[in-house]
């Protein structure tokens, strides 16, 4: 499933929320952040570059994360990103305020179905 | 395997950043593209495909551009209406009263002299310095709300965000009209009417100066928050 009826602000939400639960387990790279979304969510959520690479570079400004350049034992480098303590705040208020939201639909359907 | 690299340097030309930074972001999502390609590759896929995979990530162009660089000037790089609607309407609409006045003071006649009075140019039809400044508006409105990564509706409102003001003072007026009892004429002896109807006749010139704008990106889809 897609989520493209969703508003831009929603999806950022997500996305965001998304991002620092993958970087709470570890430092990651861009990619390997994309592919263990797209693999923990069956592919609901996933990223194109336009959409993964501005959302980390906002993310790092905003302290939430760091990101250094690091070399693979394969020579390659890559930039790693970790989860900052401001991000790890920043993870556990977006996921109590997303727990609400969910939450709160949730009690909608319940009085719709009464 | 393609240079990935000089691909993604290509298609990153004008973003803005310095070069160190354009580098370091060329840098980064080539080494995306390498593990994309790889990965194809490890499922079978040709080195043709694998390549074309990768290449799809890349979506459109000019959204990423136009993305990591907001994202790089410390701007949000989605499109929100404060930054992309709300502050150039107000900024255009500010412009226009200086340009009411400007036109008011030196280009309200049908020509375009130098200070010596001297002849220019010269419309039979419509005040020229009026549509100047129309196109001017229309263009500034259009500017500011796509470089804050403004949404086709959003330009095309920011574009025309002079013109939209006037059903406000428009209905504004009616109030004030039924409130005393009288017609109110504007300037020149024009009344609501045809002050709605000569805003409605002005407005395809801010539309002149918007459209660039509108055509940028307008034809290729835009990639969503998550594609």
């Amino acid at each position: 499933m897609r989520l493209k009826g969703l508003t831009p602000a929603i999806k950022r939400g997500s996305a965001e929320v998304a991002i620092l639960s993958v970087l709470a387990d570890g430092r990651l790279h861009g990619y390997e952040i994309a592919r263990r979304i797209e693999k923990t969510t069956e592919g609901v959520l996933s990223f194109t570059l336009a959409s993964l690479y501005p959302m980390l570079y906002v993310m790092e400004r905003r302290g939430w994360i760091a990101g250094r350049w690091e070399t693979a034992p394969s020579g390659r480098r890559r930039r790693c990103y970790r989860l900052t303590h401001s991000g790890r705040r920043q993870l556990v208020s977006a996921t109590e305020e997303w727990k609400a939201f969910f939450g709160a639909l949730h009690r909608l359907r319940g009085v719709a179905h009464a | 395997m393609p240079d990935w690299e000089a691909i993604i340097r290509s298609r990153l030309q004008g973003l803005g950043a310095s070069a160190e930074q354009q580098a370091e972001v060329a840098s980064e999502l080539a080494g995306h593209l390498e593990d994309l390609y790889e990965r194809a590759r490890i499922e079978g896929l040709t080195e043709q495909e694998a390549a074309a995979r990768a290449l799809a990530a890349i979506g459109d162009e000019a959204v990423l551009r136009r993305r990591i660089s907001l994202a790089l000037r410390g701007s949000e790089f989605a499109a929100d209406w404060k930054s992309s609607f709300w502050m150039p309407a107000l900024f255009v609409t500010a412009a226009h009263l200086w340009f009411v006045k400007l036109s008011f003071w030196y280009m309200l006649e049908h020509a375009i002299r130098y200070p010596n009075g001297q002849l220019i140019l010269q419309s039979p039809v419509l005040p020229l310095g009026g549509v100047f400044f129309l196109i001017l508006e229309g263009a500034m409105g259009g500017l500011l709300s796509w470089s804050a990564g403004g949404r086709f509706w959003q330009r095309l409102m920011a574009g025309l965000s002079t013109w939209l003001i006037h059903p406000v003072i428009l209905v504004m007026s009616a109030l004030i009209e039924l409130a005393h009892g009288h017609h109110f004429y504007w300037f020149g002896g024009m009344s609501l009417y045809g002050f709605w109807l000569d805003t409605l006749r002005l407005c395809p010139y801010l539309l002149l100066g918007v459209f660039p704008f509108l055509l940028l990106n307008v034809r290729r889809p835009r990639a969503p928050a998550h594609a």
